[in-house]
């Protein structure tokens, strides 16, 4: 017997099914280490009884009997919910399968990683290169109650690369995550360009005083103190009271050069999707533009609580943003930096997610940090911090945003100068 | 289970090959606010094989045991494609035959509390969070328990089942005046008993109201002082600074890490002793075998402030002649063991509080920990408060306490350690890599340190 012949009168519900199936490829110190595999199937049902909700998430194969039992006892006692299920839709379809990733054989994971340890070491003999290649196919399939039954399948390449070179006592490492959803999109030679410079500019350790400077944050790092901002804009933080941005539509929050959006149905986007958890079709929508607050990110239940209408941005854990498209702005990163006459250059940041994001406050450590004298790279800063407060950051400190964007997991973003930002460091 | 695990191992054609299966049963209850924000229940069942074929480690986990000779035959295609690109031949250290069954001693068993009093002793300390100051805006209530079955065979003819549990929790109170927000909270964690999650009244009151009180504090003035970290803090420090520092499996690939961790050498004042145990009975990341059958131990790491051991799986204890320490450890199925902390400490020493606020002219009081990163050399890690230390007193409170700095540097410049040793549990864990949370805890006495950089406004 099916699951929805199982529910009694008065009870509703979905069922999420998530088959994946990944092969992941790792390479230390330059040598191929790990193989790994695994295949999951799992089923996640929410029960819905008497307004009241219980989740049961199950991985043992033939348990459906079980799990019904488990989730009417959650739902009596699981939390208040009012929202309706959505029924059948007519969802997008974006191209996020590659059809070829299933038939890569072994070997076509392992070359590329080996030919990018080859061509790094030669840069110098002593570097050590990690590389984690992961291929993932999954296929999900959410029917529920009210007659919504969709299913997809999603491709994704999750690659990790590490350079690390030690000379004396100092300790360099860049890293890179790329992330797409077709195996020919990752670029591996400009990766290892980009990597390989990292490391050529922080082989020497130049003195800094602490103070107020221009910082300029590459791609990678301004998605490390955007942390707040996706935060604030979550459907749960505001139906719960703590986003500052509660009532606020249609206000400025940052400077007109700002704007953030989120596309669910971008081809090749990393996180898009014809529909989210809860069988709400995804779309593209402005959150942030021109500086104007315009949405937040919602599931059913926040978009019910907040009546606003829901953006096909549900999570496993709540909302959750498909792709966080950042418009670009008009400078070249050359021509960024060679507008600081003394700032720094920020590529790696570590610790810049603890605190609390409510306030807009964040500080981290810059783990690969570079001064820059009168638009050059003066070579690297060590055991110094950023403190800064991306709100007021985004309103009136952005000096410039660059004009070409990168993929930062599910973010694509340009670099940004914000001046000033306080740095604290080691005398 | 035992004949079926063994007739596979009996099948495989590998050098080395073990296999785990486990059946997990998760409760989880949060609140947030005035309103209970989940209650979920999981059943995680699944299983994954091991093999070893020369150089390479094939691994292929799994939910459904159907078809397993197909699945080690995939594991043992992986192994032997690492070992045709790479040359040479993975030792594991001391292969003892072991077969045991191990049963939790438990105090309170969770199973035994039924979900309504589990979810009406949340509901209460949520009550208490949200009356005690009218500044208190909202609550993050966590509360699990998980019992796992855990069935272990390996090559050398081990063969173990583990009940192991796991519980743990976090009653946090968030206040804002409409500006600034603050948080607090108060934490619990076992192994073996539920009443750890009871009678925690009183210190939820006073996180809350400490949590209200923040508010007012200005942030910190960047800069470098002179700190003391309490208890919490300091766990924090040790288990992020130095314990994954101590990690075998990254050091012996790394010579140059290899030199900074070599046995003899010198970290800390000669009064520092650190230690990882996986026998601190009831504490989060206590076990008496880790996902490699290898017993658990107390394992040193710094004694007199000279380094005297590593965390060691079988493969890390053969490259580095020394012995398995029982620190292999994965989440679970989905993921092979790699070396992890358990319960890791800063041991007691001498020092009272007050010696170490005197001569303190201007230092950061650094309390509790909300959390922690390092990359090897740089560690940062975030106070829950700060308390400035003037002249000697304790003074005004300050917030957005963010430290960091060099390990080994700041290891050197511990220059005093408390007799107040304690060890803390909580409802997070440890991430390495892409295993995320493990279970582990973290004890210390308060510690003092010298020229930290801590961030914040200049």
């Amino acid at each position: 017997m099916g699951f929805f012949e199982m529910l009694q009168t008065g009870e509703k519900g979905d069922l999420y099914r998530k088959k994946t199936s990944h092969t992941t490829v790792q390479f230390s110190n330059n040598r191929l280490k790990k193989i790994n595999s695994g295949e999951s199937n799992r089923d996640i049902i929410r029960l819905i009884k008497n307004g009241q909700l219980g989740l049961v998430e199950n991985t043992k194969p033939d348990n459906q009997v079980r799990l019904i039992e488990l989730a009417r006892e959650a739902s009596e006692f699981g939390p208040r919910v009012d929202f309706s299920l959505p029924g059948p839709g007519r969802p997008g379809t974006p191209d996020i399968w590659d059809s070829k990733l299933e038939d890569l054989r072994l070997d076509d994971l392992i070359q590329p990683a080996i030919n990018f340890i080859e061509e790094a070491t030669k840069y110098h003999p002593d570097l050590q290169v990690e590389i984690s290649a992961r291929k993932e196919s999954n296929i999900i399939e959410l029917e529920n109650s009210s007659g919504f039954f969709g299913e997809f399948k999603q491709s994704q390449v999750k690659i990790l690369l590490g350079l690390r070179l030690i000379e004396g006592k100092n300790l360099l490492n860049s890293y890179s995550f790329p992330y797409r959803t077709h195996w020919q999109d990752i670029n591996w030679e400009q990766e290892r360009e980009n990597l390989l410079q990292k490391i050529d500019w922080g082989r020497k350790n130049v003195p800094l005083p602490p103070g107020n400077y221009p910082v300029l944050f590459l791609p990678e790092t301004f998605g490390d103190i955007l942390h707040p901002v996706e935060a604030c804009l979550n459907g749960q933080s505001v139906a719960r009271g703590l986003s500052p941005w509660e009532g606020k539509l249609g206000q400025e929050l940052f400077s007109r050069e700002i704007s953030f959006f989120n596309q669910g149905l971008l081809d090749k986007g990393p996180n898009s999707k014809p529909f989210d958890r809860e069988g709400v079709s995804c779309s593209s929508f402005p959150l942030i533009e021109k500086g104007e607050l315009k949405s937040y990110f919602l599931d059913l239940e926040t978009a019910e609580t907040l009546s606003l209408p829901p953006t096909g941005t549900a999570g496993e854990n709540g909302p959750e943003i498909n792709n966080l498209i950042m418009e670009p702005g008009n400078k070249k990163l050359e021509e960024m930096l060679g507008e600081i006459d003394e700032g720094i250059l920020v590529a790696g940041t570590m610790g810049a997610w603890a605190g609390n994001p409510y306030g807009g406050q964040v500080s981290g450590n810059i783990s690969l940090g570079y001064k820059i004298k009168n638009g050059k790279i003066q070579g690297r800063i060590k055991d110094a911090m950023f403190s800064l407060n991306v709100f007021q950051a985004l309103k009136n400190r952005v000096a410039a945003i660059g004009s070409e964007r990168e993929w930062v997991e599910n973010m694509f973003l340009p670099a940004i100068l914000i001046e000033p930002v306080s740095i604290s460091i080691k005398g | 289970m035992q004949s079926k695990l063994q007739n596979l191992i009996d099948l495989s054609k590998s050098d080395y090959c073990d296999i785990r299966i486990e059946e997990t049963e998760v409760t989880f209850i949060s609140f947030r606010g005035k309103e209970m924000e989940k209650m979920d229940r999981k059943i995680q069942f699944g299983g994954c094989i091991r093999t070893l074929i020369g150089s390479g480690w094939g691994f292929i986990s799994f939910n459904n045991l159907d078809d397993l000779e197909k699945k080690l035959r995939l594991a043992e295609e992986q192994a032997r494609a690492i070992n045709q690109v790479k040359k040479g031949k993975i030792e594991l250290a001391s292969g003892k035959k072991i077969v045991d069954r191990v049963f939790t001693d438990y105090g309170e068993d969770p199973r035994n509390v039924s979900l309504k009093e589990k979810v009406d002793l949340m509901e209460h300390y949520n009550q208490l969070i949200l009356k005690t100051d009218p500044r208190i805006t909202s609550t993050r209530i966590v509360y699990f328990d998980k019992h796992t079955d855990w069935y272990y065979a390996n090559s050398d003819g081990s063969y173990i089942y583990q009940e192991k549990t796991d519980i743990g929790g976090n009653l946090g109170a968030t206040a804002s005046d409409g500006q600034e927000r603050t948080y607090d909270s108060v934490t619990f964690g076992s192994t073996n008993d539920f009443s750890s999650a009871r009678n925690h009244d009183e210190k939820v009151t006073a996180a809350a109201q400490r949590a209200a009180d923040q508010l007012t504090a200005p942030t910190v003035k960047g800069g470098e002082y002179t700190v003391i970290l309490d208890p919490e803090m300091a766990g924090l420090f040790v288990h992020e600074a130095f314990g994954h520092l101590s990690e075998a499996d990254e050091i012996y690939e790394d010579k140059n890490l290899l030199s900074l961790m070599q046995l003899g050498t010198r970290y800390g004042p000669p009064f520092l002793n650190i230690y990882d145990s996986g026998r601190e009975w009831g504490n989060r990341g206590s076990m008496k075998y880790d996902d490699e059958g290898t017993p658990t131990e107390k394992t040193y790491l710094i004694k007199g402030g000279e380094v005297v051991g590593h965390l060691h799986s079988r493969e890390s204890a053969a490259r580095m002649e020394a012995r398995p320490t029982g620190n292999s450890r994965a989440i679970n199925y989905r993921y092979p063991p790699i070396c992890r902390m358990r319960t890791t400490c800063i041991e007691g020493g001498n020092n009272t509080f007050e010696d170490m606020l005197s001569g303190i002219k201007l230092g950061v009081y650094a309390i509790g920990g909300i959390g922690g990163e390092t990359n090897g050399e740089l560690f940062t890690f975030t106070a829950t408060r700060g308390q400035m230390i003037r002249n000697g007193q304790l003074a005004e409170p300050v917030k957005n306490v963010t430290l960091t700095g060099n390990v080994f540097h700041t290891l050197d410049n511990i220059d005093m350690i408390g007799k107040d040793f304690s060890i803390l549990n909580n409802a997070g864990g440890c991430g390495k890599f892409e295993q995320s949370p493990l279970p582990t805890s973290e004890g210390s006495p308060h510690i003092r340190i010298q020229n930290v950089i801590v961030g914040g406004e200049s």
